[in-house]
């Protein structure tokens, strides 16, 4: 990450909107009013709410373990990025970490020191991995349409005994007359090869 | 004058009829020249507590020790005073690094500190109280100003630890978004001494900047401003500027070296304000005729006195009790009324920009027109200063 967008996710951290689940003892207040001391909106809330407000971009909850799915505002799933309050840990709080699939863990008692490094370092792990699924969808629709294209100028190039080339080049000056993308017209070639090859009877 | 009240040691003074204080200022080292300013004003205050007889008949009592300018050394006294002699409350420290480094260990004993320098922000602990400036008191203003009268292309120096990084990574920020450009960044190791200055200097003189920007501290201050003066890379028009300079700073300098030095600051001697004759009346009583408060001395002075006040208010030094009742606290101090912000346990301060004239005495060039709340995540800027 260069220097310029380290400083912009900083200062983004400002603008945040952040919901605390926590009851509004002493942890919660420490929690809430160092958010505010950073300058974020922060709302306390408990208890756990069924959905969280459409504007939430992180929230600190109280893992309690006690739920087997997870906390509710999980489904559907949201944008904002969730960090645990952890009272203590064993086997059933790990696995109601991993459930609630948290970017960070702020320990009680809480106390000031560590809240600003955890929210920096969940938002950036959270946006690198929004940016890795979007690279993933991506990826997964060009090998879709990699593999349609091979298909189809398979089939071109034995059917009209023409060089792959050639056949590529049919299927791609085809697509530019019908301005669709090369992958769709694969698809289509790929998908009608049925009415040439079947016997008769079967269509 | 007041007969000094120190002692080295707890355990020479009945327990039950005095409160003890940790007094951790550096007496020796880089950072001696600011931290001994730091201990007169701690100790003038104390023996004023004392001569008025005490709090509530209770003597305050230092335990001093000199850190020696080493951040293990800080560290180590710290956890002797917390633990053997049971201190409720330190007084200390200069350099965000030796804060930085004594901080876990106050919240570990949930002790107090008072810590009375400026520093770059970005940090709140329960059990700090923050007397001196930060950036929206400090470099905020000081750059609007450097901006107005000199321009916008800066030179950045400072010694290299985490108070000049984050001074500086804020002024990069206003100037990209105000239009001007940091044209060179330096960093020397403490103690580095003039042949590494001679080397910035040089550079400075060749770059040619409006301004001259040091975060250099303490004892290594002179010798960075000697080195720039002889090198010819500040002028009048091309002054060095900064938040930790004061009178003692540059006192090893010639007159001429040091004239035209600009440093933000909530206090400087020369004020008028009527608190500010008394304090200085007593301090020459105290320390000689000749001698002369900086901003750290008057902060270390009006700490102690809120310090007072509290365990006054609350009958004795406990100190989550002492933190509830500072939250909010006000007092009069030679600056004016500074006042401890509920929020955030920082100051609210009247910043000021002074200049440095030939005999090496500040006069203030500006002053805003009310006091400045602190602001120590910078909350309220966005990056663009007018000027």
């Amino acid at each position: 990450m260069d220097m310029a967008s380290e400083q912009a996710l900083f200062r983004s951290l400002r603008e945040l909107s952040i919901v605390v689940i926590h009851p509004e003892d002493e942890d919660g207040r420490t929690l809430r009013d160092h958010l505010k001391r950073i300058g974020c909106r922060t709302r306390l809330v408990w208890p756990s709410p069924r959905q969280l407000p459409e504007d939430t971009d992180v929230v600190f909850f109280l893992l309690t373990g006690a739920s087997e799915s997870g906390p509710a505002w999980l489904d559907p799933p949201t944008r904002a990025v969730p960090i645990a309050i952890l009272a203590y840990e064993n086997p059933v709080m790990l696995e109601a970490l991993s459930e609630a699939n948290a970017y960070g863990i702020v320990t009680k008692p809480v106390r000031p020191f560590g809240i600003l490094a955890n929210l920096f370092l969940a938002r950036s792990l959270f946006k690198y991995q929004e940016r890795l699924h979007s690279r993933i969808t991506k990826l997964d629709e060009t090998l879709k349409g990699r593999r349609a294209i091979e298909r189809a100028t398979k089939l071109l190039s034995d059917r009209y005994k023409v060089s792959e080339d050639e056949a590529y080049g049919m299927i791609r000056r085809e697509a530019m007359r019908k301005q669709l993308s090369v992958t769709s017209m694969a698809e289509a070639v790929v998908t009608t090869e049925s009415f040439y090859s079947a016997p008769k009877q079967d269509i | 004058m007041y007969k000094s009240v120190i002692s080295t040691s707890a355990s020479d003074t009945a327990i039950d009829r005095v409160i003890h204080v940790g007094v951790l200022f550096a007496q020796t080292g880089t950072m001696a020249v600011t931290e001994r300013a730091q201990l007169s004003g701690t100790l003038l205050a104390i023996e004023e507590v004392n001569s008025r007889g005490g709090i509530a008949g209770r003597m305050i009592v230092p335990v001093i020790e000199d850190p020696a300018s080493e951040l293990s050394r800080y560290r180590e006294i710290a956890k002797r005073m917390l633990a053997r002699d049971e201190v409720p409350v330190i007084f200390g420290c200069c350099s965000s690094a030796s804060r930085k480094a004594i901080l876990p260990l106050i919240e570990r004993h949930g002790a107090l500190l008072f810590y009375g320098s400026t520093y770059e922000g970005f940090e709140y602990s329960p059990n700090v109280i923050y007397t001196g400036a930060t950036p929206s008191q400090s470099i905020v203003p000081l750059a609007v100003y450097l901006f107005r009268h000199f321009g916008k292309r800066f030179f950045l120096v400072g010694s290299d630890y985490v108070f000049a990084r984050e001074i500086n990574r804020i002024t990069r920020e206003f100037l990209a978004e105000s239009g001007g450009a940091a044209i060179g960044e330096e960093y020397v190791p403490q103690g580095a001494g003039p042949a590494a200055f001679k080397a910035i200097a040089a550079k400075i003189a060749a770059a040619e900047p409006d301004v001259i920007l040091s975060t250099v501290v303490g004892g290594d201050t002179a010798p960075f401003v000697e080195a720039c003066h002889a090198m010819g890379a500040t002028n009048l028009e091309r002054p060095i500027a900064g938040l930790t300079a004061t009178e003692d700073e540059l006192q090893p300098l010639l007159p001429e070296a040091r004239v035209g030095h600009l440093t933000v600051s909530s206090y400087f001697a020369g004020l008028s304000t009527q608190g500010n004759r008394a304090f200085l009346a007593r301090y020459r009583d105290r320390y000689g005729p000749e001698s002369r408060p900086s901003v750290y001395s008057e902060t270390a002075y009006s700490q102690v006195h809120l310090f007072a006040d509290a365990v006054n208010r609350a009958g004795g030094a406990d100190p989550e009790l002492l933190l509830q009742l500072l939250s909010g606290a006000r007092f009069d101090a030679p600056q004016g009324e500074i006042m401890i912000d509920p929020e955030n346990n920082h100051t609210h301060l009247r910043p000021r920009i002074a200049r440095c004239n030939s005999s090496g005495v500040f006069e203030v060039v500006w002053e805003a027109p009310t006091r400045i709340a602190p602001d120590p995540y910078l909350v309220a800027y966005n990056r663009s200063l007018a000027g």
